[in-house]
């Protein structure tokens, strides 16, 4: 059907709440497999499988089974969520095929939850009503109290959900879910409702920055673009995700597709583009099936393509693979792949609002910010200003990995402060070590020690410390482990993706990797130190893209906060 | 290489063109070039003394061999030039008699006018510049080893020896000027020129390697950074449009320091061999610009541990040989194979320190689309790609006493 009014919406979203419902007869459980990447990759695929021949063998029909992207703890998976109608839902942990057979006869088949495999009741998506509850949700009847409620579990009540609202809520093949959902609202208001200039000034008002790294104000990059006159322009999606240890991009792009598209929808209606691209690395191939689904699923409904809402404004969305490059995650570099050239950077001057792919103004936004688009045209810039420090407002995504408990995807509202993350929401380290330091930003950004903790996460304050914010990746190194060695790690990786551009960019990387190995390899002396400090300034105050500018940053990082890991390791 | 001489003076040339003419100045890279007569900085000269005369000069191209039919016409039917050619009336051939018939033929229908006389075939020498050893028949001069210089042939055959002189055209309009300090001094500039430029015009001399007047600038050898006033990062000159009251620094201890780093770094990129490298021998595509940047640095060897691994050279060309040991990754031969050639045979290939140019698809030359134009002969900088024929040739370097006081 074509969406052309908001009562379709709104018949979609009832119609679809009314088939999801649980029922004493037609459909008394559901049980949903989360199916992230990291889920198949523990498992999830033959969890799902031996479920499904299961209920065929048995021809069970009232059972419903249903698929969705990561819930955001990846440590614990596979997970799956046990729904019986008047129940409370229980999500299990690790789970696999011989502990789904006994959650299967003893807790689906009987009501007897199995305690041992359960990580919590209730779900993610209903925690703000269970908190409000004190813990319960009066149409769900307690199955077993000795289980931890979800809101007691630090994981999942330290977090604030915007960007991740609808995780292991939906299906990401199904567009129903999504609109039932308050999906596509936003963009029905924004195309029939307002026009550029009142977009352009919710989303300033909104205060969010550019959640790619640099931090640049969303609104004023759509006002730059939507100036620039031309009657083509173009609007990107940058889901070229690449530093080692971050995967928030990827945790929405495959729970929640359409978010990234309604966003899109938004911006390019702020902005006048006609054509948007999603530039997705071609490293998430579930992501890709997953965009190109939803694409096409939302051309099928009308809300991309010519005439979107019966209003006169026309956009269509394509999915374009990178081929691999990590530098293809610059704008200009990306520009450049999408023109079908070698992914090289250029000189940012003129910046891509004024002349972006094939020379028309573009507007470049990362995954995470445009997921944020469509509640901010919802609820408005008042309320998202409410989230936040006093700078930088909403939510950040993190990816959390490393030497602690909790491996995951997290959303936590800006000016958080590290410690929180560490010790509540990650859990700690394990038993016996102490974690010493925390990587922040992947390659371009910087180690930070255990006496900075206090620290906010947020733009600024990060910076002042010599490490920045990033994309969102958050590496937690315990004492173990090596600051050297860390800098070493970062320096292979940007030396291996440098694109050989610039000479600071393509020498100087190698040759910093060359002191570093030396170094760890318990050859290099003093002078050794001190020509890598010289190299690593000169890199950060020459080189031409932001990529090489920024990749001598783990190295200055340790050397001003482990500078006595450098000089053990150079002692003969 | 084919001998030219200036037929015309700059009077008969205005003669020649209306006030409202649209021009494009078409000149060779190759022969006409050391005649004296083509290349980028005659067109830049004639653009400018036509401008100030109240021409309307619309653009400018550089062909790397201008008497190839196939080349001109790609020129013509290239993306970027095509409106450019559409557009114009007139085209002013600054090349060989040759070049101003292939010209004449691939513009048919638009006034082509030529400034040359072309007399003969010859050579280049160091000392006498080009002379005439091959004199055409019509000329009635005698071949002789020694050879004709250009003032002996201007006054025998009534040419000019020289190009056109500034001037000859009226006074620069002072309105395009601005005012700008670069390093603590007054200078002037034009609208539109780059820092580089505006550096050159006032004697101030900033290092490059990926930097070449007649290429689009690149900035990818960072030696030409400098800082502006104002500006939080340093800024590439060759790529960073001059404005009003600019303040510039282009040398200080700390620009000089990482020049001279990245030089190191340059040099520890490959081991470049200068016993066996064409490159300096003084011939006339001699002088390398890398030992003459690491001369000016005093830098006596790298600090960084070189890289040794060697690359097999390419000499299955017939006219060039490439040795990627030598290269710098300047991309200067790659952008001179896209804009003066309009071939885009070059590329880079691999990533990283491993990025290396490679002719077609990654194939050896002559595997390759190369139409052996010399384009990047003439770009490259170091001894990456030379002429074939300058291996182990060129005159020993020229004894001279030098006197202690």
């Amino acid at each position: 059907m074509i969406v052309n009014k908001i009562s379709d919406l709104e018949s979609i979203k009832n119609k679809t709440l009314e088939m999801t419902k649980l029922d004493s007869v037609k459909k008394t459980a559901r049980i949903t497999v989360h199916m992230g990447t990291c889920g198949i990759a523990s498992g999830a695929k033959d969890v799902l499988n031996s479920l499904k021949n299961k209920l065929k063998d048995e021809h069970i029909k009232n059972i419903e089974i249903k698929t969705t992207g990561c819930i955001g703890i990846c440590s614990k998976e596979p997970l799956i969520t046990v729904e019986r109608f008047g129940e409370e839902p229980i999500i299990y942990e690790y789970v696999n095929v011989e502990k789904l057979n006994e959650i299967y006869d003893s807790h689906i088949k009987k009501g007897n939850v199995i305690a041992k495999y359960a990580l919590a009741r209730g779900k993610e998506v209903e925690l703000e009503e269970r908190v409000d509850n004190n813990g319960h949700i009066e149409s769900q009847k307690i199955v077993d109290s000795s289980i931890k409620g979800i809101e007691e579990i630090p994981f999942f009540r330290k977090q604030k959900r915007i960007v991740m609202r609808n995780r292991g809520a939906i299906d990401p093949y199904k567009i129903t879910d999504y609109i039932s959902r308050d999906g596509y609202m936003a963009a029905y208001k924004a195309v029939t409702e307002l026009d550029s200039q009142k977009i352009i000034e919710e989303v300033l008002d909104s205060g969010l920055r550019g959640r790619g790294g640099a931090g640049f104000p969303t609104g004023l990059k759509w006002k730059f673009a939507s100036k620039a006159d031309s009657k083509e322009k173009y609007i990107i999606c940058n889901a070229d995700e690449g530093d080692p240890g971050a995967f928030m991009d990827r945790s929405v792009l495959e729970s929640d597709p359409h978010s990234i598209i309604e966003g899109m929808i938004i911006a390019a209606k702020a902005v006048g583009a006609t054509k948007g691209f999603i530039y997705c690395r071609a490293e998430y191939p579930l992501a890709v099936e997953i965009l190109n689904k939803a694409l096409s699923q939302a051309r099928a409904y009308g809300i991309l393509g010519k005439n979107i809402f019966d209003s006169n404004f026309d956009l269509d969305i394509e999915v374009y693979e990178g081929a691999g490059a990590f530098v293809c995650g610059e704008e200009t570099a990306l520009i450049h792949s999408i023109e079908g050239k070698r992914g090289n950077p250029r000189l940012k001057i003129p910046y891509p609002a004024q002349k972006g792919v094939f020379s028309k103004p573009t507007v470049i936004n990362n995954v995470e910010t445009l997921a944020n688009i469509s509640p901010i045209i919802l609820n408005g810039s008042d309320w998202f200003r409410q989230i936040g420090s006093e700078k930088s407002k909403g939510t950040k995504v993190f990816s959390i990995t490393g030497d602690i408990n909790n491996v995951g995807c997290v959303e936590i509202p800006i000016g958080t402060s590290i410690k929180t993350v560490l010790d509540d929401i990650a859990d700690g380290t394990q038993q016996g070590s102490t974690i010493k330091a925390v990587q922040l930003g992947g390659p371009s950004g910087g180690c930070l020690p255990a006496n900075y903790f206090d620290t906010q996460l947020d733009y600024e304050p990060l910076q002042e410390l010599g490490v920045i914010m990033g994309s969102g990746g958050m590496i937690a190194i315990n004492d173990k482990k090596s600051a050297v060695d860390i800098a070493r790690f970062f320096m292979n990786f940007c030396a291996d993706e440098s694109c050989g551009k610039c000479l600071p960019g393509r020498e100087g990387t190698r040759q910093m990797l060359n002191i570093l190995n030396k170094i760890c390899d318990g050859k290099g002396n003093k002078e050794d130190v001190a020509k890598l400090e010289d190299l690593a300034q000169v890199v950060k105050k020459t080189a031409l893209c932001g990529l090489g500018k920024t990749a001598p940053n783990p190295i200055l990082s340790t050397l001003k906060y482990f500078k006595n890991e450098y000089e053990e390791a150079v002692k003969e | 290489m084919i001998i030219s001489l200036r037929d015309i003076s700059y009077e008969d040339l205005k003669n020649k063109l209306n006030k409202d003419d649209k021009i494009v100045l078409w000149s060779c890279n190759t022969c006409i070039k050391f005649c004296g007569i083509g290349g980028y900085d005659n067109m830049v000269l004639l653009e400018n003394m036509l401008r100030a005369d109240g021409y309307n000069i619309i653009g400018k191209e550089l062909i790397s061999i201008a008497c190839m039919y196939s080349l001109a016409e790609q020129h013509k039917k290239s993306i970027d030039k095509k409106n450019m050619f559409q557009e114009a009336t007139a085209i002013i051939c600054l090349t060989c008699e040759d070049g101003f018939e292939t010209a004449e033929s691939v513009f048919n229908d638009k006034k082509v006018i030529k400034v040359v006389k072309t007399i003969g075939v010859g050579n280049f020498t160091m000392d006498r510049g080009p002379i005439l050893t091959a004199p055409f028949e019509w000329t009635g001069l005698e071949q002789n080893n020694q050879g004709y210089s250009f003032p002996e042939l201007a006054e025998k055959l009534h040419l000019y020896p020289t190009f056109f002189d500034r001037k000859e055209a009226a006074e620069d309009n002072t309105d395009e000027n601005i005012s700008l300090t670069i390093n603590n001094k007054k200078c002037t500039a034009r609208i539109g020129m780059t820092i580089m430029q505006a550096c050159e015009a006032n004697s101030i001399k900033v290092p490059h390697l990926c930097y070449e007047a007649d290429l689009t600038p690149d900035a990818n050898c960072r030696l030409c950074l400098c800082k502006v006033k104002g500006e939080k990062e340093l800024v590439p000159s060759c790529a960073t449009p001059v404005r009003e009251n600019m303040e510039i620094i282009t040398q200080d201890d700390e620009l000089e320091h990482a020049r001279k780093i990245l030089l190191e770094l340059a040099l520890a990129s490959h081991e470049h061999n200068c016993l066996t490298c064409s490159k300096g021998n003084p011939c006339i595509a001699g002088n390398c610009e890398l030992q003459s940047l690491v001369r000016d640095y005093d830098i006596k060897e790298t600090r960084f541990q070189q890289n040794k691994e060697k690359l097999p050279v390419d000499t299955s060309s017939p006219v060039l040989v490439y040795d990627p040991n030598k290269c710098v990754s300047c991309g200067r031969c790659v952008r001179a194979c896209k804009e003066v050639a309009c071939q885009n045979n070059l590329s880079f290939v691999n990533r990283g320190s491993k990025t290396c140019v490679a002719a077609g698809a990654n194939k050896l030359f002559n595997q390759s689309a190369c139409v052996t134009c010399l384009a990047c002969v003439f770009a490259c900088p170091t001894g990456a790609i030379t002429e074939k024929i300058s291996h182990f040739e060129g005159d020993d370097w020229l004894e001279t006493n030098v006197y202690q006081s």
